[in-house]
């Protein structure tokens, strides 16, 4: 992504839903593409609800599944890329409270997770810093000092397009530090907090 | 709690510096947590049994001593069998008895299986990929060169008549 004038490009959502609209129609290829475009997003937002790596595969594999099972219940085409996010979201609630995690509360949560929780960068391998560059480390560091909520909220959104920003958070059910239209306090914060690091550089 | 009017900026209209930040996070994540690898494919091959509305067969694991395959070499193999209201199915499976070709290379299994059929077509998912056979006369086939991993077995009657049948996942 260029820092120039966007290009207006299709949005996730768009592709998405252009890919589940021919496969309803008959063209079963066209699965395979829409489960490219979106397993990155979902396994982010299984994730960022403190999964192991075991249980985010389950977990996105079994919201494939209910999309196969469901293509037709699903009205708008459009709405394929909100309604996967918000079934892997249910299904990692639901394993968890399955799992008897202590912190998981009896409803599908509005807003994830505590601000006080370790944060959803507890759940990467700390050796794994070593792969990135100086500059990324930082971008990390800034990250992971975020609220717990906003950590997961980014997590997710940085891999979907702007024009997708207002529904997934949405979808993540995330109303306070939504991004999109506006900045929202989370991505606020770390813009924030970069440019008050005089060791950051976005050059 | 803050409000979203307390941060500075959280109001404005997203710029291109936020885009720069979001897609420099979007690398950074990637790294750190990348998709695991062949998700996808498992994701894909998920899709296509559920379309397939195969049957399920239910497994009987039948652990067998191992066989001996010469004087000194004692080759472990493990038959196990599935049955279905159409077709069953007994697969043994052999540790490759050659050593891989380099020590570098994956050792691979030999899978020999009978069906209860005649000319049906035999189809083996494991590790990614997929190894197509079809049944003897006597209900017999062989498939060599297998890396091992979690597999399952497609199958389907002569002439693909009736609903597919697919096993559990075993281990080979």
């Amino acid at each position: 992504m260029s820092t120039d004038t966007p290009v207006p490009v299709a949005s996730l959502a768009s592709r998405a839903a252009a890919a589940f609209t021919a496969y309803r129609l008959g063209d079963r290829d066209r699965m395979g593409e829409l489960v490219d475009l979106v397993t990155p997003v979902l396994w982010h937002t299984a994730r960022a609800q403190h999964l192991d790596v075991h249980t985010a595969e389950d977990v996105v594999q079994t919201a494939w599944i209910r999309l196969v099972d469901h293509a037709d219940a699903i009205d708008d085409a459009q709405a394929v890329l909100g309604w996967l996010i918000t079934t892997v979201r249910r299904e990692a609630w639901r394993t968890s409270k399955q799992a008897g995690r202590a912190d998981v509360v009896d409803e599908v949560p509005e807003a994830a997770l505590a601000d006080e929780s370790p944060g959803t960068a507890a759940t990467i391998d700390p050796s794994l810093l070593a792969v990135l560059r100086e500059g990324q480390r930082l971008l990390w560091r800034h990250i992971a000092d975020l609220p717990e909520r906003c950590q997961a909220l980014l997590r997710v959104i940085a891999f979907v397009d702007r024009p997708d920003y207002a529904a997934v958070s949405r979808a993540l059910g995330m109303p306070v530090g939504s991004i999109g239209p506006t900045r929202g306090r989370c991505l606020a914060k770390l813009r924030v907090a970069l440019l008050a690091d005089p060791k950051w550089s976005h050059s | 709690m803050t409000t979203d009017d307390s941060v500075v900026g959280a109001q404005d209209t997203l710029d291109d510096l936020d885009a720069t930040i979001l897609a420099a996070a979007r690398e950074v994540i990637a790294r750190l947590d990348p998709v695991p690898a062949g998700l996808t494919d498992r994701i894909k091959f998920e899709i296509t049994l559920a379309a397939l509305h195969a049957e399920i067969a239910d497994l009987e694991r039948m652990p067998l001593a191992g066989v001996r395959g010469d004087d000194t070499a004692y080759v472990p193999t493990e038959s196990v069998t599935f049955t279905s209201s159409t077709l069953s199915l007994m697969v043994t499976v052999a540790v490759g008895d050659e050593s891989p070709a380099s020590p570098a290379t994956e050792p691979t299994v030999r899978v020999d299986g009978w069906v209860t059929a005649g000319g049906a077509e035999v189809e083996l998912f494991v590790a990614g990929q997929s190894f197509q056979a079809v049944s003897d006369a006597h209900g017999r086939f062989v498939i060599e060169g297998v890396p091992r991993g979690s597999a399952r077995f497609v199958l389907r009657a002569p002439g693909g008549a009736g609903r597919p049948v697919i096993t559990p996942t075993m281990e080979i």
